[in-house]
């Protein structure tokens, strides 16, 4: 037991110890996260399900900083961002998260390429170069560069939004439904991105999903249920990722 | 739908608050005019009938001359002596007193002359005796029965510590009088009487201080029991010589009380001249809310359409939210109006004019003008915003993030070019022609500019705001990018957003510029025509006695002093002021002959200004109609014409006479202004000779060129410092306007305001870029305030004529006003900034 924790320390790139999550008080008290202990490692794409209000959106923010824990600790590499104030929590996500939200992704203002370089712009750091041009390619987007997000379709915006997830090179990705508001074709395209950056460029990547179809693009899955971790599955394909979520779903309805 | 709309309007206090307070200032401003004004019309008028209680007749010279001129009374021909007992024996006259007053001034022991707390209310003596009329109390001592006795007014005793029994020096049209202060008074239960300084005399000795020895102002006439006003005015009528009236107390309240409400009125419009400027800002603040209310609204309104409400519910709804937000904000801002009220008459009771302390007038009027402006004013500005909203079709609320239509930005282009350049043309075409038209046009000229530019403004939003904002891109990166994309983001609203400011600004820099101007252009007349090595002049605006000038020649070293005198006049019967010169008035100042000779003045004809001269058609040898205060009436002869010249009369004379003129048909004999010139290579010593032989007249000051100068330019300076203080009124507006529509914008852009967030901008990096847009918005109208104030400045000054055409800009004001802004941007931003950073990160990722 021991030694697979320690193990798991060594290479999680996240992961959750007895984090608990309440909201409300009193009558309107809910419980969100249900003393979940997981972890997820480097180089790996793990996606996280759940039926709705399983808690799986509640995970991912408390995980990347963007949501506090009731009790527990939440850990990015070796920091325990719990502890963090928000100051340090802005430094961290500078530096080591990023993101791919479901909607409103980039800033209207600026340009795909501003958007992509952001992050760095933020922080006052020069991008690197020749890593941006891989992305860049990656991406596919070298000839929209110049363009508004309102002069690109939904697919190209959310290409834009991991470009710019990917451009600063951070320990860990979390991806909020990525393919919430795509269509089947696009959604393809942006999960292929997303599993070619861990597969080609060594990303970590946590993906939240309702979509077994995307889930299927995964390296592990874990499945949520009311705040807890009820099942996990490895190199997951589409039909067994619906089963179990059917299974969850019915015993959801029958509770 | 009415519901809807309350609930609605209830749910967002703060939107509500922010939107209304731009009515709020300005209709407080509004309000607390009217209730101040009525307030001391009521105070003033109550004034005038308490001192005249028991006044039943007044007997005095007949004058067609203006009665509502306030002082004209004392400039009447005069009454002799004689006639007070002649009065007096008319059957039904139960007491007839003669009254004399006229400007004095009285010295302490130590020196100090005793003057009102503010320059304005003027020092008066006044004639008393036993019976008179009930006007004056004695709070301390007893009345002045004869010569070296005089009774003083509560306030200046206690500004200057004095008590019956003091020794003062009292300053008369002659030498000055040495007297002891027998008395101390209040007038009508007033400490003063508006802010004027009294010193009460008897009789015989009020006419040796205003130089009128035998002769009476007017015989105050008391009716015997059960005598009404009228009749006894009928019958003492019949009694008088010919050239005198008898007119009823009441008819006398009358004209007094005319001429104070006319007094007031003027007062009135200026300060209600600054409410209109700052509710018309304010106009822009509640459009802009009301736009960017509906826009946000968008799915809302469209889902009432979608399930059912027409078009007209729509516009009725949002009408009748800024209906509701007219109505409360017209109430707070009448309460205000009353705090306002109040703290002006603190203000006043500093600059010491001392009032009885009656409750504060609120009329009918006050309340209704404040409802019907503060609601007509909401109303209209919701007017476009209702009217968009109407428009918004069903299916909006169906889609996501559907924007209004925006229309394109071509209409505005071209309606605001067009008025522009007609504005434009207008000034153009008047520029270096001075006539009144020319002014009408120039002011019209500005007034279209004015519209044109705020109509272009959402089009010059782009370049300048790109222009104003590379410089913070520079400095701030990422945040200064952000800034200056958010600013260009929505040109109208950021337009209209600096459209408070820029009308704001725009009037304050074509002031400076005009104040710039004026200084410069006196100070280069002063240099060119001022031949007098030193100027006497009085720090109040009454003059001083002759008795200063007769010192100042026989001082040593001086070998020319020149006198002026200024007085009201009807020339071929029209009111002008006239000043009288002595006729040695070339060798202290340049007069530049066109035709004739100032030696004209040696036999007592009339010199006429070039301008005058030629919009009259007179020449030379023409012969004009004079009519004069005290009811003189004869013809003078032109005997000049000179070039307009702004030092004579202090700021311009058109018309002078010589000094006998003056004399022989003025009661008053009071230099203004008067000239000295020194042999040239002792003038350190003359100066010093003349502090010595004026040590009895403490009030006036000795100025070189140099100190005249700068007399002048601080005189401006505290008028143009007064006018400032009230457009800040409009300024603070402007500034509201801007926290409002940051405060809208940051609610609006919560979503990326948390997806910045939530990629690692910090706090401080939000709050900055918040700034930023803040300061980017604020200098975009400043820039265009600026530029509008300078061309209007330049405009005016050019046409102003006379020899203030000089048009100097004051640079380094211009650049505090930009830095102004920009400070003003950084402070509107405090809150916004503060609500933005505060925003949770999550509110990016949540799907609504």
């Amino acid at each position: 037991m021991s030694t697979v924790s320690t193990e798991r320390t060594a290479i999680a790139a996240a992961r959750a110890v007895a984090m608990t999550k309440v909201y409300g008080e009193g009558e309107t008290r809910v419980t969100a996260l249900d003393s979940i202990t997981t972890g997820f490692d480097r180089g790996h794409f793990s996606a996280i399900m759940g039926p709705s209000g399983s808690g799986k959106s509640t995970l991912m923010h408390c995980l990347a900083g963007l949501d506090s824990i009731t009790s527990g600790s939440a850990f990015i590499g070796d920091i325990e961002i719990n502890r963090l104030d928000d100051k340090a929590l802005t430094r961290l996500r500078r530096e080591h998260v990023g993101f791919v939200f479901q909607s409103f992704n980039l800033i209207p203002t600026l340009t795909a390429l501003e958007n992509i370089t952001l992050p760095m712009d933020i922080a006052g750091r020069k991008a690197d170069r020749e890593w941006l041009d891989t992305v860049i390619d990656t991406v596919g987007l070298r000839d929209r560069l110049g363009h508004k997000p309102t002069e690109l379709s939904g697919g190209q915006q959310q290409r834009v939004a991991c470009a710019r997830a990917l451009a600063s090179k951070p320990s860990i990705i979390f991806a909020d439904e990525p393919t919430g508001n795509l269509d089947s074709r696009s959604g393809a395209e942006v999960l292929g991105l997303l599993r070619r950056s861990v597969t080609e460029m060594g990303q970590t990547i946590v993906m939240v999903t309702h979509d077994p179809a995307a889930a299927s693009y995964a390296d592990r899955v874990v499945f949520l249920s009311d705040g807890r971790v009820v099942d996990e599955l490895r190199d997951p394909t589409q039909s067994i990722v619906f089963e179990r979520m059917a299974k969850l779903e019915t015993i959801g309805e029958v509770l | 739908m009415l519901r809807a709309t309350m609930r609605n309007l209830f749910a967002h206090k703060v939107r509500l608050l922010l939107t209304g307070l731009s009515v709020v200032i300005g209709i407080g401003f509004l309000a607390g005019t009217l209730v101040f004004t009525d307030t001391l019309k009521s105070t003033f008028n109550d004034l005038v009938g308490r001192t005249s209680k028991n006044l039943s007749v007044v007997v005095r010279a007949q004058s067609d001359f203006g009665t509502t001129d306030i002082g004209s009374n004392t400039d009447r021909k005069l009454v002799p002596e004689s006639l007070v007992a002649q009065v007096k024996s008319v059957d039904g006259v139960a007491n007839a007193v003669g009254s004399i007053e006229g400007s004095n001034l009285l010295v302490t022991q130590d020196g100090r002359p005793v003057k009102p707390k503010s320059p304005g209310p003027p020092t008066l003596a006044v004639s008393w005796t036993p019976s008179n009329f009930g006007t004056l109390e004695f709070v301390a001592g007893h009345g002045p029965t004869g010569p070296g006795q005089v009774a003083v007014d509560k306030s200046a005793a206690d500004n200057y510590d004095l008590r019956v029994g003091d020794p003062v020096t009292v300053q008369t049209q002659g030498e000055p009088m040495k007297a002891n202060i027998v008395g101390i008074v209040t007038v009508g239960g007033s400490s003063n009487l508006a802010g004027a300084v009294l010193s009460v005399f008897d009789p015989q000795t009020a006419q040796r201080v205003t130089g009128k020895p035998g002769y009476f102002n007017q015989i105050d006439v008391e009716a015997a029991k059960g005598l009404s006003q009228q009749a006894l005015a009928d019958r003492v009528a019949k009694t008088l010589p010919s050239g005198y009236e008898a007119v009823t107390g009441k008819a006398v309240q009358k004209e007094q009380t005319d001429s104070i409400n006319k007094a007031l009125g003027f007062f009135n419009i200026f300060l209600l001249i600054f409410a209109g400027v700052a509710l018309f800002v304010g106009l822009f603040i509640i459009l802009n809310t009301f736009t960017m209310l509906v826009a946000q609204r968008t799915r809302e309104l469209a889902l009432l359409r979608a399930i059912g409400a027409s078009r007209k519910q729509v516009l009725t709804s949002v009408l009748s939210e800024s209906f509701v937000v007219g109505v409360i904000a017209s109430t707070v801002g009448l309460g205000l109006g009353l705090l306002v009220a109040v703290g002006v008459r603190g203000l006043l009771a500093a600059f010491g004019v001392s009032m009885p302390t009656g409750s504060l007038i609120v009329k009918s009027h006050t309340v209704i003008a404040a409802y019907i402006v503060g609601v007509l004013v909401t109303v209209i500005a919701a007017a476009a915003p209702a009217l968009r909203a109407s428009r918004i079709p069903p299916v909006a609320a169906m889609r996501d993030g559907v924007a209004l239509p925006e229309r394109s930005l071509r209409v505005r282009a071209i309606v605001g070019g067009v008025v522009t350049a007609i504005g434009a043309a207008l000034i153009a075409g008047s520029i270096r022609g001075s006539s009144g038209g020319a002014a009408a046009r120039v002011g019209i000229g500005i007034a279209l500019v004015m519209i044109g530019v705020w109509v272009m403004s959402a089009l010059l939003s782009r370049p300048v705001v790109r222009f104003i904002g590379a410089p913070l891109v520079r400095m701030f990166g990422t945040s200064g990018r952000l800034a200056r994309s958010n600013a260009i983001r929505n040109p109208r609203r950021t337009a209209s957003t600096a459209a408070a400011l820029m009308i704001g600004l725009a009037l304050v820099s074509m002031l400076s510029v005009l104040a710039t101007s004026t200084k410069s252009s006196i100070a280069a007349v002063v240099n060119k025509n001022l031949g007098a090595d030193y100027v006497l002049t009085s720090d109040s605006f009454q003059g001083f006695s002759p008795d200063v000038a007769t010192k100042a020649r026989q001082t040593p070293g001086v070998t020319a002093v020149g006198e002026t005198r200024v007085g009201a006049a009807h020339l071929n019967g029209k009111r002008v002021m006239l000043v009288a010169v002595s006729d040695n008035i070339g060798q202290v100042i340049k007069v530049d002959m066109k035709s004739g000779s100032l030696d004209a003045l040696k036999s007592n004809e009339l010199l006429v200004s070039k301008s005058k001269a030629d919009s009259n058609h007179w020449r030379v040898g023409d012969s004009v109609a004079v009519e004069y205060p005290t009811g003189g009436k004869t013809q003078l002869r032109v005997g000049g014409v000179f070039d307009d010249n702004d030092l004579l009369g202090n700021g311009g004379a058109d018309y002078l006479v010589s000094l006998p003129t003056y004399e022989q048909n003025y009661n008053t004999q009071l230099d203004a202004i008067v000239y000295v010139l020194s042999q040239p290579d002792q003038r350190v010593a003359t100066a010093n000779a003349l502090v010595d032989s004026l040590k009895t007249y403490p009030q006036v000051k000795i100025q070189s060129q140099a100190d005249y100068k700068d007399s002048i330019s601080k005189q401006i300076d505290q008028f143009v410092g007064l006018i400032f203080g009230l457009l800040a009124l409009a300024l603070l507006i402007a500034v509201l306007g801007i926290v409002n529509t940051l405060a809208l914008s940051v609610y609006e852009r919560t979503r990326e305001i948390g997806l910045l967030r939530a990629i690692g901008m910090s706090r401080r990096q939000l709050r900055r870029m918040v700034r930023l847009e803040s300061v980017i918005i604020a200098v975009f109208g400043a820039v265009l305030g600026l530029a509008l104030g300078a061309l209007f400045g330049w405009a005016v000054v050019s046409t102003s004529g006379g020899q203030l055409n000089r048009v100097v800009f004051p640079v380094a004001q211009f650049i505090g006003y930009v830095i102004g802004a920009g400070v003003i941007g950084v402070l509107a931003a405090l809150f916004p900034a503060w609500r933005a950073s505060r925003r949770p990160v999550l509110a990016a990722i949540a799907t609504e």
